[in-house]
């Protein structure tokens, strides 16, 4: 009869299984601090908001100020997508499949995007600004075509800058009413689907496209639109 | 959100982890003690064959002059050198040694190395019969220091420390590196009775052992290790020693490594496959229990490994890159910019960095270990070698083994 190393297989599985475990144990610990941080984001981005309104209040006096308050809004609005794409990033990475912590923050993340874009179609009447609100729906399930737009997008932003104002509404999250709202509203069926102006496109849109459509917006063409 | 790929690639990271993690024990529980030795008062009586099918090109006349020159006392041993049917010099080369018993005979088609063997084999007058692939030299004292480690009746064969000689490109060397690690590991096999190949160049058997099990398999791709598997099968012992050594040289392109490669691997799984019943089984000890169903799962698990890892990390990001770049007129800079801004700490995906980590480190642990046993230096070869190992070698060896997996789906003919 020959030996088995019965103890060593044993030891091996013991020490294996502990390497797989810390692997998931360090996993979970990131998630949490990931949800810690988009949290104070969070609290940020409502701050942001409050301090906005505030600003609004007191500019509403003095109407030649407009141009300071689109500049506050166009850089909170750049936070907000940015903590919102590194959400999107943390929700793909999370190793629970339905993160509540997460999925509330992302609620609030949703909230405040449509607030600015309520926020921005006020202040543009009101200031008469010459910036165009583009909102996007988009999904994180099987759809290809959203990494696209979104890359078409970030390119379009980085072009116009201020010119250019960027909701992004993620279209599964009917939990939120608001957002059910807004989708009725706009018969939003289809990811990815771009919203400018009474204009809707349906499907992934190429940038020529909606660079075309973005500059006929304007009042006065900005110096991007001048290639065109 | 989990994937399904990110899933399997977890669980075969499980199972590579255990595996190392397992013969790293074997080794921690007594490190690498050298086996038992008999005195060798009386030089017993020694057959090498060499085997030789077309080699006139290649190194045959320095494997015969080192197996002519061992030390060893001359009327003790005994040279064969069967000349397989070659349609080249060979056979001129072998007639000009007047010290060596010269053997031609024909070549059916199917017919394999092990054939060459067995016609030596049956004529061999020595107690201890060697196998001398004709690639290889070996060491003056190599039967001196070998024979003695037969100090039991049930040790059938004792292998040498095989390394490649003078390797000059980075295949070379890669390989060179690969020898020295896989010899280590043989070691710690041969620890637990789990080896499974005696390989060509310079494995000493007992010639006794041989006749009794049956000779070696003439019509198999791997003779060398079906032997091997018929052996333990037997019960009989295979020693591994790291104080003598065997040189051989290695396939110098790509292609003819994948060939090489696809021999070995595939000739490993269907061999095998021929012995299933040994795996699981407690009457085979470890061997049945963690060497056969490593023989069998080692080229899959590489080859979905590599399969996932090419397809994750390089086709399919290609793929949608390359379409949306061309999207935004190839204008990356907006969204590396945004990342590199906004990057964070906790960006990363700490759980499969940890894993690459730990594993990293335990291969680094082992090959520092194969190169001390080995009696290498690091730096031999030049400070290529190691890296191009680590990061070359796994992909080689993937390709090699889809090929054969590839080729065992559609059962394509193999010729040697």
């Amino acid at each position: 009869m020959r030996t088995i190393s019965k103890s060593k297989y044993i030891i091996a599985l013991i020490i294996a299984t502990a390497v797989f475990v810390i692997g998931l144990l360090i996993g979970i610990l990131v998630t949490e601090e990931r949800t810690k941080f988009l949290e104070v984001s969070a609290r940020e981005q409502k701050i942001d908001f409050d301090s906005l309104q505030l600003q609004d209040l007191y500019l509403n006096t003095l109407t030649d100020k407009c141009p300071a308050i689109n500049k506050a809004l166009e850089s909170n609005l750049n936070n907000l997508e940015q903590t919102r794409i590194k959400l999107e990033n943390y929700l793909s990475q999370s190793l629970i499949d339905d993160d509540k912590e997460f999925s509330l923050t992302k609620r609030e993340y949703m909230l405040a995007e449509m607030r600015y874009w309520l926020w921005a179609s006020q202040t543009k009447e009101i200031c008469d600004i010459d910036t165009i609100s583009l909102l996007y729906f988009y999904s994180n399930n099987d759809c290809e075509d959203c990494v696209s737009q979104g890359l078409i997008l970030t390119y379009l932003k980085d072009k116009f800058k201020r010119n250019l104002l960027i909701f992004s509404l993620d279209s599964d999250f009917i939990e939120e009413p608001m957002l059910r709202i807004i989708k009725e509203d706009y018969n939003i069926t289809k990811v990815p689907t771009i919203i400018i102006g009474n204009e809707k496109f349906e499907g992934l849109t190429k940038k020529e496209e909606l660079e075309k459509v973005i500059c006929s917006s304007y009042n006065k063409k900005p110096s991007e639109c001048n290639e065109l | 959100m989990i994937t399904i790929s990110t899933f399997i690639i977890w669980i075969l990271y499980f199972i590579s982890l255990y595996f190392i993690i397992f013969w790293l024990l074997v080794f921690i529980d007594g490190g690498i003690n050298e086996e038992k030795k008999r005195k060798l008062d009386i030089y017993p009586m020694v057959t090498i064959v060499i085997p030789a099918y077309n080699e006139g090109k290649r190194n045959l006349r320095k494997t015969i002059e080192s197996a002519l020159s061992l030390n060893y006392p001359k009327d003790k041993i005994e040279i064969i050198a069967v000349n397989h049917g070659s349609s080249d010099n060979t056979g001129e080369i072998i007639n000009s040694y007047t010290e060596i018993k010269p053997l031609h005979i024909g070549r059916t088609p199917k017919e394999r190395k092990g054939k060459a063997v067995n016609e030596a084999l049956k004529l061999a007058k020595g107690e201890f019969f060697i196998c001398m692939d004709a690639d290889s030299t070996i060491e003056k004292d190599a039967l001196i220091k070998m024979l003695p480690y037969f100090s039991d009746d049930n040790i059938a064969s004792v292998l040498p420390l095989m390394k490649i000689v003078d390797p000059k490109g980075i295949l070379e060397k890669i390989q060179w590196c690969e020898y020295l690690v896989n010899f280590f590991y043989k070691k710690l096999m041969s620890k637990l009775d789990c080896i499974h190949v005696t390989p060509g160049p310079f494995s000493i058997y007992r010639t006794e052992v041989l006749r009794k099990i049956g000779m070696f398999d003439e019509n198999n791709l791997t003779e060398d290790l079906e032997i091997s598997l018929r052996l333990q099968k037997y019960n009989y012992k295979i020693i591994q020693v790291l104080d003598s050594e065997v040189y051989t040289i290695a396939p110098e392109t790509f292609k003819e490594f994948y060939k090489q490669r696809n021999r070995w691997y595939k000739g490993a799984v269907l061999n095998a496959l021929n012995y299933k019943n040994m795996m699981f089984n407690r009457k085979y000890g470890d061997f049945g229990f963690i060497q056969m169903p490593r023989i069998l799962i080692a080229g899959l698990t590489a080859v979905i490994m590599f399969m996932i890892t090419i397809y994750n990390y390089v086709i399919e990001p290609a793929a949608r890159n390359i379409y949306n770049l061309s999207l935004i007129d190839f204008n990356v800079y907006p969204s590396i910019k945004n990342t590199v801004i906004n990057f964070r700490l906790i960006d990363f995906n700490y759980t499969n960095t940890f894993y690459f980590i730990v594993i990293f480190i335990i291969i680094l642990i082992v090959l520092k270990l194969s190169y001390v046993y080995t009696k290498e230096k690091m730096i031999r070869h030049g400070y290529v070698t190691i890296p191009s190992y680590l990061i070359l070698y796994s992909l080689l060896a993937s390709i090699a083994w889809m090929g054969v997996l590839i080729d065992l789906i559609i059962k394509r003919k193999q010729n040697w």
